[in-house]
């Protein structure tokens, strides 16, 4: 029992490198820009008019048309905000809040994209992402005078939040991966409603979408996987887009393949191009 | 950065509230069937083939029929088949007979199918959904 909790102690206590989780943060407030015309046609039931809505809890209100277009502008300069990493954290805040209000508004609002956004927004915010890569990695690079990459990379933080977002995408990878174990789908038959190909090809494609779900959570956590299981995430990612139109989600999952890197693989690289 | 052994102990107590939670709530929609819950949270991601047929009409005290446009309830015809499932159409029936007159009566036809299995109603064919359901009723 001791050493177990050692283990665990040791798992979410451990500190490295953050550049990974920099660079992420830059890439998913990439993905939060792109998200927003979705957001926004897809969000509507938080309109307040007249119209049959499905809150979540029974006091939080509809809004006006007005309010509800400017909680999407507000995002923009929060967003570029998250990228330069220039009050990271209460920009993260504030998103959370405009997202975490549109999303739980109505239920009719629900989307897998947005709801893993918003988990993911809540545990940048908690995380120390915006250390590095950042402004105020620039400004403290400028007091000190030395180079800027150098010092980013140089950032060493607790790595708990960002374990804790490689297992969020895990969750996501296994959880998908465990609902498409049934004979309609593996016979391709869900596929079929998007895809114009010939049985056989739809079902390998869903035998092999849902060994791929499954697979992945190990596989990119195991150093000697890792690689091969980053291709073919990425290749089953850009395969979701250009079939599925799936864009941003689809981004979003590859960008974080950067977390999965072991924490000091990153900053070489980095300091190599440097 | 020093972290203290009180803020250490706070953040490992986030970290298994939020696995919990994680694990926790993908469950309803593994162990439901979709037919009873939509089983948003849990990751069901194109999964599914979930096909509904459906029909409501408004019984006038007058003896008068009038079919209700169901699309036109939404604000777009993708959010019109996220309610399609026990769990939720209570609420949308509520909001139907919210708008209708003393002595209207709500009817309707809500027929799923999910993948391979039959066609099964989830609202009580000739009856009127504004009165309260019989105990044990979906």
């Amino acid at each position: 029992m001791g050493r177990l909790a050692g283990t665990w102690n040791g798992f979410w206590s451990a500190e490295g490198p953050v550049a990974g989780l920099g660079l992420f943060r830059i890439l998913f407030a990439c993905c939060l820009l792109a998200e927003i015309p979705t957001s926004r046609a897809r969000s509507v039931n938080a309109i307040d008019d007249g119209g049959f809505h499905l809150p979540y809890l029974d006091w939080i209100p509809a809004v006006p048309a007005a309010i509800y277009q400017l909680l999407h502008d507000l995002q923009l300069p929060l967003i570029l905000l998250l990228a330069l990493g220039l009050a990271a954290r209460s920009s993260a805040a504030a998103l959370l809040a405009i997202q975490g209000y549109l999303f739980l508004a109505d239920q009719l609002n629900f989307r897998n994209h947005s709801y893993l956004f918003l988990l993911l927004l809540l545990l940048l915010w908690l995380s120390p992402a915006a250390d590095t890569l950042s402004l105020r990695g620039l400004a403290r690079a400028r007091l000190a005078g030395v180079g800027w990459l150098g010092e980013n990379l140089a950032v060493r933080r607790p790595l708990t939040f960002q374990r804790l977002i490689q297992l969020q995408v895990c969750l996501v990878y296994f959880l998908a991966g465990l609902h498409k174990l049934h004979p309609a789908y593996l016979r391709g038959d869900v596929l079929g409603d998007f895809l114009d190909y010939p049985p056989a090809v739809l079902a390998g494609l869903a035998g092999l979408s849902a060994a791929l779900q499954l697979w992945l959570p190990f596989g990119l956590w195991m150093r000697k996987t890792r690689p091969l299981s980053m291709l073919l995430g990425i290749g089953f990612h850009l395969a979701v887009a250009w079939t599925l139109s799936i864009h941003v989600f689809s981004f979003a999952m590859i960008a974080s393949y950067l977390l999965f890197l072991e924490p000091q693989t990153l900053p070489a690289l980095l300091r190599r191009v440097d | 950065m020093a972290t203290t052994t009180r803020g250490r102990y706070r953040v490992q107590l986030f970290v298994a509230a939020y696995l919990a939670i994680q694990l926790a709530l993908p469950l309803r929609g593994l162990v439901r069937d979709k037919l009873a819950t939509r089983g948003n949270f849990s990751w069901n991601m194109y999964a599914d083939a979930y096909t509904c047929s459906v029909a409501y009409t408004v019984h006038e005290a007058n003896g008068q029929i009038r079919n209700v446009d169901y699309d036109a309830q939404f604000r777009g015809e993708v959010f019109s088949t996220k309610i399609l499932h026990r769990d939720a159409l209570p609420s949308f029936h509520r909001w139907l007979c919210h708008e209708l007159a003393a002595g209207d009566e709500l009817r309707g036809l809500v027929s799923c199918k999910l993948n391979d299995g039959p066609w099964i109603d989830l609202v009580r064919p000739a009856t009127d959904l504004c009165s309260p359901a019989p105990p044990g009723d979906a």
